[in-house]
Order: structure tokens, then C-alpha cells, then sequence
């Protein structure tokens, strides 16, 4: 499904990924951790389209198509979608309004009808009892003075409504009580089936004690240094980041 | 039509000379306000007042009476909300046919005769403030072009509201341009513009309620070449709360020059909101004069301007007694080569103490040559009041664009939601459903058929 060969992105001119590879096929989790710094965001936000970020080298694939002739919002018709590490707040546009807005131009872009109001109030509610999001967040402006729970809770349902084939999960369990992260937790694995994946970045085992990840990669420095099943989340937690070196195989 | 060369304000003032046949407190008031006119001279740049304000196309135009023309039915119906009294003008001139005016209250055309026992109010207060007679304190100055709408002003319109009367719904009034298609030119083929000088004035009387809608349109928003320049005044009495929306809806190369004055007795709230979408060079002055304890006004301001559009909003507000607060909130969006001031203005006189004030001016610029000014002004001469003021200029948010998008919203529509999202206020604050949907689809209109974006 998601192919990225040899991949190389700069940042206001400082490369911070230096040749990644990474394969997701349909029906995979993939869990990607390391150190702070090492470009796991940068990954993401290069994977969802990001303008200021530089693709130097290398190359993405989704289902065969380049990602990077397509813009962003293409990227989410094609079935991605990046649960932000830091969500954005965007005051004066309804958490609702813009759910709806988002979920017709999927559904228009894909020459599906658009639902109306009724129909996806409908489905609005069904997501957010899944994911345990407050009906109250849905009249608020996007993210706007949400606690950091609530925030992440926000990007989950988000990802419930779109139905994406591919999800990246930036951080999405840091700062949630441990509640919230089960009921996240509960959400990926609502949506987890034979023809989508999701690529889930963390820092804690604890997570990947719920989403069982088929594929474990540590990111460092720019590159990934090595690839294992859960087991090697195990391992992470128990001696760190330090002793890998970079050099060792990717998958 | 006379030559106009530099400052000269012979044109304007051979139009006043054909003037004649009206009240003699009217007549004085009017030579006193075209002389303030002829004494001051058309502004230039070396004006303090003026600095910013480009006439220089104005200037070069030659001033023509506004043409008769009979509007078909229906061109009209556009701008009214079907539910309000309303009283229509075309280029400067009532038309009784129309329009429909309450019954409840005094509604007048100043050129027709008979207001019933309120001649004498409306001749107390009309042009009592807007020439600079009793208004402001002394370095306020004249206006001139309010001076000149004294002088020239051919009609317009006089609601006196009874007191402790409630009106609803608002009452519209819509000053509508037809000028004569196309554009004539005068004989050494300098362009001429047609000029109209709308007049409006409100006179609520204590404890009473109303809201006015004042429109400025165009018939046909493409003919523009027209020279509009009004002028309204607001009496509120003791204890009234007038809530005033003037929707600017003229034709983008029209020239539009503006002048509204608030007078506040004690305890009254004057609560106004201003929408620019149309005008090619356009200015508004606006004076909030607290005069009376308690008393309150909002000023609200809303401009989204493209192409070479100019839009200039000179704000006064005067604290001239105790307890007296004021809320300005000003907000530009501004595509193209757009260009944008906005001056603000408080005065808090020595015997305001309490004075609350509050002035905000937000810019959104959508281009990179688009261009807006902000400048503050607070003159402070009380110790104990509160006096906050802020401006920001800014672009859109980047960092939402992508979010939006990374959603799978287009990029032309993510442009719009945030454009919306940074003006919706200011729109959404109309009471009025018809008003608000109206001001609503015309924010939406302006943002989708924006340039370059
Ligand atoms: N816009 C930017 N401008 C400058 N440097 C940036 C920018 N974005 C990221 N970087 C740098 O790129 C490097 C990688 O950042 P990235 O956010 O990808 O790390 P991360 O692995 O996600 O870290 P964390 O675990 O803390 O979230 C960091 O050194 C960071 O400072
Ligand atoms: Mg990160």
C-alpha cells in the first residue's frame, strides 16, 4: 500500500531524514518509535504533503501513485490521513462544519453523493460515542482551547468520520489519561481490517499493548536503524535507544 | 462645468449656487457650511486628516448633477428586506414609489414638505453636528465633505422615533445609483462623475428602540463613475439604544465619502456596524460623541476589498462624561492590490473618568500587494479610565491551511472557510434574519469570486 524508498527531506535546509524505507502493506500496524529529534514528524507531515518540507531524494508511494504529484488534500481523497502530533486550533470554523466540509470533498473527489445534513449528523454521532468525544466539542471551533486530551480524542474521530485506508498517528497517545488511551486504542482497532493500515508513532510500549503492532521500526537520526515485530518495543522500553546505531537494516 | 485645478473647490460651490427656496434656519446653515467649505479647500495630502487618502482621482473628475433616471420595477427589490418599512432614493432623490414608510413614526424626505410637529426637531438637529458646528471638541476641524453634503445635500431622509417608542423590525433606508450609462464626459474630456449627497437623519427620542438599515448600492454594480457622498446623523436621547448597519454595496470604481455622526445623551447605546464590500476609493469617517453619563456605542466595521479598491475608516470617539464606555471592532480582508486605513481615534475629555474604551483593528491580507494602514490614536486627558487598543496585520494561518486540506478540503475552499471564519463575527452580530443571510451571502460572493487566491 504505502512504499517509501530511500526517502530525503529538508527542513528550512537542514536535512532531517536521510534515507528512509518503509513498507506498509493493507492489513498492517506499524509502530514507529525513537528519540526525540530523529524525524518521526518529519516523516508524517512529508507522508501527508507538507509545502516547507523538501523532498531531496527518494521517493513515496501510495497504491502505486507518486505522493508527492499530489497535494494534500488528493492525498486524503487517495484514503491518507495524519492525526497530527500537535493538532491545529482554528478559531471561527465549527469542529462540525468541519468534519462535514472534509467528509463531502472525500466523498465528492471519490464520485460519491454528498451527504446531507441529516445523514451526517447521523454518522457524526455514532463516531463520536465510538471514540467517547464529547457532543459539546462537535459545536466548538476546531480545536480551539481543547485540553490536550481532548485534542488528540478530536483527531481520533476525525479519522472514524473519514474511514481512511491509510493512518499515521503522530503521538496520538501522548497526554491522554490512560481512559482516553484505551478508547483511542478502541477506535484504530474499530477501523482496523484486511484492506487498511496505520503507521503509529509513540514513545511508550503502553500503547502497543492495545494496538498490537505487527512491525516495530526505530527511527534515528534521519534513518530507520532497525525493524522487528512487538517484541522489539519490549526490548526499546527496557533499554532505550542507546546501542542502536545506525547502519542496521531497515525493512 | 468650471476647470478643477489644485484645491479648488469652485465646482463644488457653483453647484451650491443653484440652490434656493427652503427654511431660513436651513438656508443660513448651508452658506455657513459651503463657506467652512470653500475656506478649508478640497483636502490634499498635506492635510493630517487626509494623509492617507488619495483624492487625486476625485479631484481630476468634474462634478455633474446626478441624472433622473425612472428605474425599472424590480431594481430595487434586490437590496430591500421585503419585512421592513423602508424609504428609497435614487441618486439623492426620493421615491415615493418605492418605497413604504412606517406608519408608527416620523419618516420624512427632507425635500418634501410636512414632518407634522417635528419640523422643528429635525431643523434643530439637521447639520446641527456633521459641519463641524456643534460637534467634537476644537481640533476636530471641519469635515469637509460633510460640509459639503450640508450644503448640497438635495434630500434625504429624517426618522424621528417618539419616545419611549419600540420600533421593530428596522427600518431601511437605501440609497440606491443609477447614474446615466455611460459615463458622459465633460467638454475638455475630463471624466465626469455624477454626484449625489444622500442625507440621513435619526432623532430617537428618550427610552426609545430602533434599528436602521442604511444601504448604499448600485444598480448596476459595473456602471460606476458615480460620486456619492453621505452624510447621517444620530440623535439618541436619554436611555435609547439605536442599532444603526450600513452596508456599502456600491460599484467597485464608484467614489464613496462618508461622514456619520453619533450624539449620545445620558445612559443611551448607539450600536453600529459598517460593511464595505463595494466603492473603488472610499472613506468613512465615523464620530462617536458620548455627551451624556452611561451612555455607550459600538462602532463594528467590517471591510473585504479586492482589485484596486481603497477603503478608509476615520474613527473619533469622544468620552465627554463619566462612566461613558466605547467597543470598536474593525476587520479588513484585503485581496489584489487592495489598500486599506484605518484611524482611530479616542478622546477622553478630563471630566470622563471611568471611561471604558476598546479599539481593535484586525487586517487579513490575501495578496502579497495588498496593503493595509492601522494607526491609534488615544488622547488621554483623564487619570482614571480604561484604554485598550490593538491592530494586527496578518496572512492567513499556513499551518490551518495544510490542516484543512490534509482533511481533504480543496485548497480554494480552505482559503474561504478561514477567510470566513476571521470575518464571520462581524456579519453574524445582525439580528435581522434578512439582514444577516443577506450580509452573510454577500461575504461568501465576495470571498469566492476573489482573484488570485
Ligand atoms: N519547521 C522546522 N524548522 C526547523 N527545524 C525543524 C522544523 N521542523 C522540524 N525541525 C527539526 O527537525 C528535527 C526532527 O523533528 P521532528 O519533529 O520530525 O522530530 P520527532 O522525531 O517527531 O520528535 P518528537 O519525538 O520530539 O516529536 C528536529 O531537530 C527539529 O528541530
Ligand atoms: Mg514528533
Amino acid at each position: 500500500m504505502l512504499r517509501v524508498s530511500d526517502l530525503h527531506a529538508k527542513v528550512e535546509e537542514q536535512e532531517i531524514l536521510k534515507g528512509v524505507d518503509l513498507e506498509v502493506n493493507a492489513g498492517e500496524v506499524h509502530a514507529v518509535m525513537g528519540p526525540n529529534g530523529s524525524g518521526k514528524s518529519t516523516l508524517a507531515q512529508v507522508l501527508a504533503g507538507r509545502e516547507d518540507y523538501d523532498v531531496t531524494a527518494g521517493s513515496l508511494e501510495l497504491d502505486g501513485d507518486d505522493l508527492q504529484e499530489m497535494a494534500p488534500e488528493e492525498r486524503a481523497h487517495a484514503g491518507l490521513f495524519l492525526a497530527f502530533q500537535y493538532p491545529v486550533e482554528i478559531p471561527g470554523v465549527g469542529n462540525s462544519y468541519f468534519l462535514k466540509a472534509a467528509l463531502n470533498a472525500i466523498r465528492k473527489a471519490r464520485g460519491e453523493d454528498e451527504l446531507d445534513a441529516m445523514d451526517f449528523l447521523q454518522l457524526l454521532r455514532k463516531r463520536a460515542e465510538l471514540v467517547d468525544v464529547d457532543e459539546a466539542l462537535l459545536r466548538r471551533p476546531v480545536n480551539e482551547g481543547f485540553s490536550g486530551g481532548e485534542k488528540k480524542r478530536n483527531e481520533i474521530l476525525q479519522m472514524a468520520v473519514l474511514e481512511p485506508r491509510l493512518a499515521v498517528l503522530d503521538e496520538t497517545d501522548s497526554g491522554l489519561d490512560i481512559d482516553a488511551l484505551k478508547t483511542v486504542a478502541a477506535g484504530v482497532n474499530a477501523l482496523r481490517s484486511e484492506d487498511r493500515a496505520f503507521v503509529v508513532i509513540t514513545h511508550y510500549q503502553r500503547l502497543l499493548n492495545y494496538i498490537v503492532p505487527d512491525h516495530v521500526h526505530v527511527l534515528l537520526d534521519g534513518r530507520i536503524v532497525r525493524s522487528g515485530g512487538s517484541e522489539l518495543a519490549l526490548e526499546l522500553e527496557e533499554k532505550g535507544y542507546t546501542g542502536l546505531t545506525n547502519g542496521s537494516s531497515g525493512v | 462645468m468650471t476647470v478643477v485645478s489644485g484645491r479648488s473647490s469652485a465646482p463644488w460651490v457653483d453647484l451650491y449656487a443653484r440652490r434656493g427656496g427652503e427654511p431660513e434656519v436651513l438656508r443660513a446653515r448651508r452658506q455657513e457650511a459651503i463657506e467652512r467649505f470653500e475656506a478649508a479647500g478640497f483636502p490634499t495630502a498635506r492635510d493630517e486628516e487626509w494623509r492617507q487618502t488619495n483624492l487625486g482621482s476625485l479631484l481630476r473628475a468634474a462634478p455633474a448633477e446626478a441624472s433622473r433616471r425612472p428605474l425599472q420595477g424590480g431594481e430595487a427589490a434586490r437590496f430591500l428586506y421585503p419585512d421592513c418599512p423602508r424609504m428609497v432614493f435614487v441618486n439623492g432623490r426620493y421615491a415615493p414609489e418605492l418605497s413604504s414608510p412606517p406608519r408608527q413614526v416620523t419618516a420624512v424626505a427632507l425635500a418634501e414638505p410636512g414632518a407634522g410637529g417635528d419640523t422643528e426637531a429635525i431643523l434643530e438637529h439637521l447639520g446641527a453636528y456633521a459641519s463641524g458646528r456643534a460637534s467634537c471638541s476644537a481640533d476636530a476641524g471641519v469635515h469637509p465633505f460633510a460640509a459639503l453634503n450640508t450644503g448640497l445635500f438635495e434630500d434625504g431622509a429624517a426618522i424621528v422615533i417618539p419616545d419611549g417608542a419600540v420600533v421593530e423590525p428596522p427600518l431601511q433606508v437605501l440609497w440606491l445609483n443609477a447614474p446615466a450609462a455611460p459615463a458622459t464626459e465633460s467638454g475638455d474630456g475630463t471624466p465626469a462623475v455624477e454626484v449625489s449627497f444622500p442625507r440621513l437623519l435619526v432623532i430617537a427620542g428618550e427610552n426609545s428602540q430602533v434599528s436602521v438599515i442604511e444601504t448604499f448600492a448600485a444598480v448596476d454594480p459595473k456602471a460606476g463613475g458615480y460620486f456619492v457622498c453621505p452624510v447621517s446623523e444620530f440623535v439618541c436621547g436619554a436611555g435609547s439604544v439605536l442599532h444603526h448597519t450600513r452596508l456599502q454595496a456600491d460599484a467597485t470604481d464608484a467614489f464613496h465619502l462618508g461622514f456619520q455622526h453619533a450624539q449620545l445623551e445620558r445612559s443611551a447605546s448607539f450600536d453600529s456596524s459598517s460593511l464595505a464590500f463595494g466603492g473603488g476609493l472610499v472613506r468613512n469617517d465615523t464620530v462617536g460623541l458620548l455627551d451624556g453619563e452611561g451612555s455607550h456605542c459600538t462602532l463594528d466595521g467590517l471591510y473585504v476589498i479586492d482589485g484596486s479598491q481603497f477603503v478608509d475608516n476615520h474613527m473619533r470617539v469622544e468620552h465627554r462624561q463619566p462612566h461613558t464606555t466605547s467597543h470598536q471592532l474593525y476587520k479588513g480582508v484585503l485581496d489584489g492590490r487592495a489598500r486599506s486605513v484605518f484611524n482611530g481615534r479616542i478622546y477622553v475629555h478630563q471630566a470622563a473618568q471611568k471611561t471604558d474604551a476598546k479599539q481593535t483593528n484586525r487586517n487579513l491580507l490575501l495578496s502579497k500587494s495588498a496593503l493595509a494602514n492601522s494607526n491609534p490614536q488615544l488622547e488621554i486627558f483623564a487619570d482614571d479610565v480604561r484604554c485598550t487598543h490593538g491592530s494586527t496585520i496578518g496572512r492567513l494561518d499556513e499551518e490551518a491551511l495544510f490542516y484543512l486540506r490534509s482533511r481533504g478540503i480543496e485548497s480554494e475552499q480552505a482559503h474561504a472557510m478561514l477567510v470566513y471564519a476571521f470575518a464571520r463575527e462581524l456579519v453574524e452580530k445582525a439580528s435581522h434574519e434578512p439582514l444577516r443571510q443577506d450580509l452573510e451571502g454577500r461575504l461568501l460572493a465576495s470571498l469566492n469570486g476573489g482573484g488570485t487566491r
